[in-house]
């Protein structure tokens, strides 16, 4: 077959895969199609406000979860501290009411026994009472978390510990210990090994 | 057929009125050009049922992004550049993926009657072509789109180029080497001296 008539039937062949017509409804389907987008447009939102709806839903619920579940496990531990405790105030909110009973104590302008200056006691005061505000919601139900005022730094005093006294001791004396007999080994004793293989050829 | 109302209007003059909310102008453009846009796809997909729908939709995406429309090429390289991009989506879809390898394209719509032959001629071209249409259908599908689409004879090499996506001069050689193929093929199997 020549080369012309093979490149003949090539075209027409390749020419005849594409050679057909839609249907004669394409038309007005595509019209049908628009007016329903429209329709569809209008009637409600559009499908990227769809979109961004369950995008916001979903960060709404991812923010809740995770803004919720230290606040439970703050709960589930104030609740099995209280049942242990079984009515006595929590320890940290017991030293915290101690550390608030002296400062109430301490008259304004004047230092501390431990050195801490009234202005700070007053500030750590009010810290305290925000606390036990927030635990009294807590109990109620609802978490209130007061505004803390700024915290001034803390300032100790020199500290002298108390000079140790030793009381008198005394130590028994170690008792007589009994004589113990030890087996001599064999020479050709295999029991022991020497550290040196060599030693033993 | 056309109605009289938009006979003679042009593609841009459409485009304008269509941009406008005219419905039955952009319906006069789906009717100027579903042949090109049928077989555009037809030619990527190998299926009526699949072109169809690719056309379809091709229209409406097309209606949708009218105001991107910048003249800057013709509105139907436009129209068959969407219609191509969607068609190249559909073939590389699990499903139609599926389909081919269930039933060859060439064996399903690529089959095509012997209107205007003698018998005798039809019984002699018909294993030739058939040889060619499965030889087709077998090229690599850049070599097989280029060579459909510039068989066609819908469009220039330019306007295929532009819905290609590639310069002339590659197409031109795309439409050459997938017919040194077939030549190839073919003579494998008994039909030329290549």
């Amino acid at each position: 077959m020549s080369d012309a008539r093979l490149d003949a039937a090539i075209d027409a062949v390749a020419r005849e895969m594409t050679d057909a017509e839609p249907s004669g409804a394409l038309r007005a389907r595509v019209l049908a199609r628009i007016e329903e987008g429209r329709h569809r447009t209008s009637a409600g939102l559009p499908r990227w406000a769809w979109a961004g709806a369950a995008a916001g839903v979903v960060l709404f619920v991812a923010a809740a979860v995770w803004v919720a579940i230290p606040l439970r496990n703050q709960d589930a531990a104030q609740s099995t501290v209280a049942e242990q405790v079984a009515g006595a105030p929590p320890p940290a909110a017991a030293s915290l009411e101690r550390l608030a009973v002296q400062s109430d104590a301490v008259p304004p302008q004047s230092a501390s026994p431990e050195g801490m200056p009234a202005a700070a006691g007053r500030t750590r005061l009010a810290a305290v009472r925000g606390v036990q505000a927030a635990e009294i919601g807590s109990e109620q139900g609802f978490h209130t978390v007061p505004a803390l005022p700024a915290i001034e730094p803390l300032r100790l005093a020199a500290v002298e510990p108390a000079p140790l006294h030793v009381a008198d001791m005394e130590i028994s004396p170690i008792t007589e210990m009994p004589s113990i007999e030890i087996r001599s080994l064999d020479p050709g004793s295999h029991d022991i090994q020497s550290t040196d293989p060599k030693k033993e050829k | 057929m056309e109605p009289v109302s938009t006979r003679g209007v042009s593609d841009p003059e459409l485009v304008e009125r269509a941009r406008r909310g005219d419905d039955a102008a952009f319906g006069t453009l789906v009717d100027r050009h579903r042949s090109a846009v049928f077989r555009a796809a037809l030619a990527a997909l190998g299926t009526r049922e699949d072109a169809e729908e690719v056309a379809q939709e091709a229209f409406v995406a097309a209606f949708r992004h009218l105001q991107d429309f910048r003249e800057d090429a013709s509105f139907k390289t436009w129209l068959l550049s969407i219609a191509w991009r969607k068609a190249l989506t559909r073939r590389r879809s699990v499903k139609t993926l599926l389909r081919r390898f269930v039933q060859p394209p060439e064996d399903a719509e690529w089959q095509v009657p012997d209107a205007g032959r003698t018998q005798e001629q039809a019984v002699l071209d018909r294993e030739l072509r058939g040889h060619i249409r499965r030889e087709i259908s077998r090229l690599a599908p850049k070599l097989r789109d280029a060579l459909l689409l510039a068989s066609a004879g819908e469009q220039s090499y330019n306007d295929i180029a532009g819905v290609l996506g590639i310069p002339v001069g590659t197409l031109k050689w795309r439409v050459n080497e997938a017919r040194r193929r077939l030549k190839a093929r073919l003579a494998e199997v008994g039909y030329g001296n290549v």
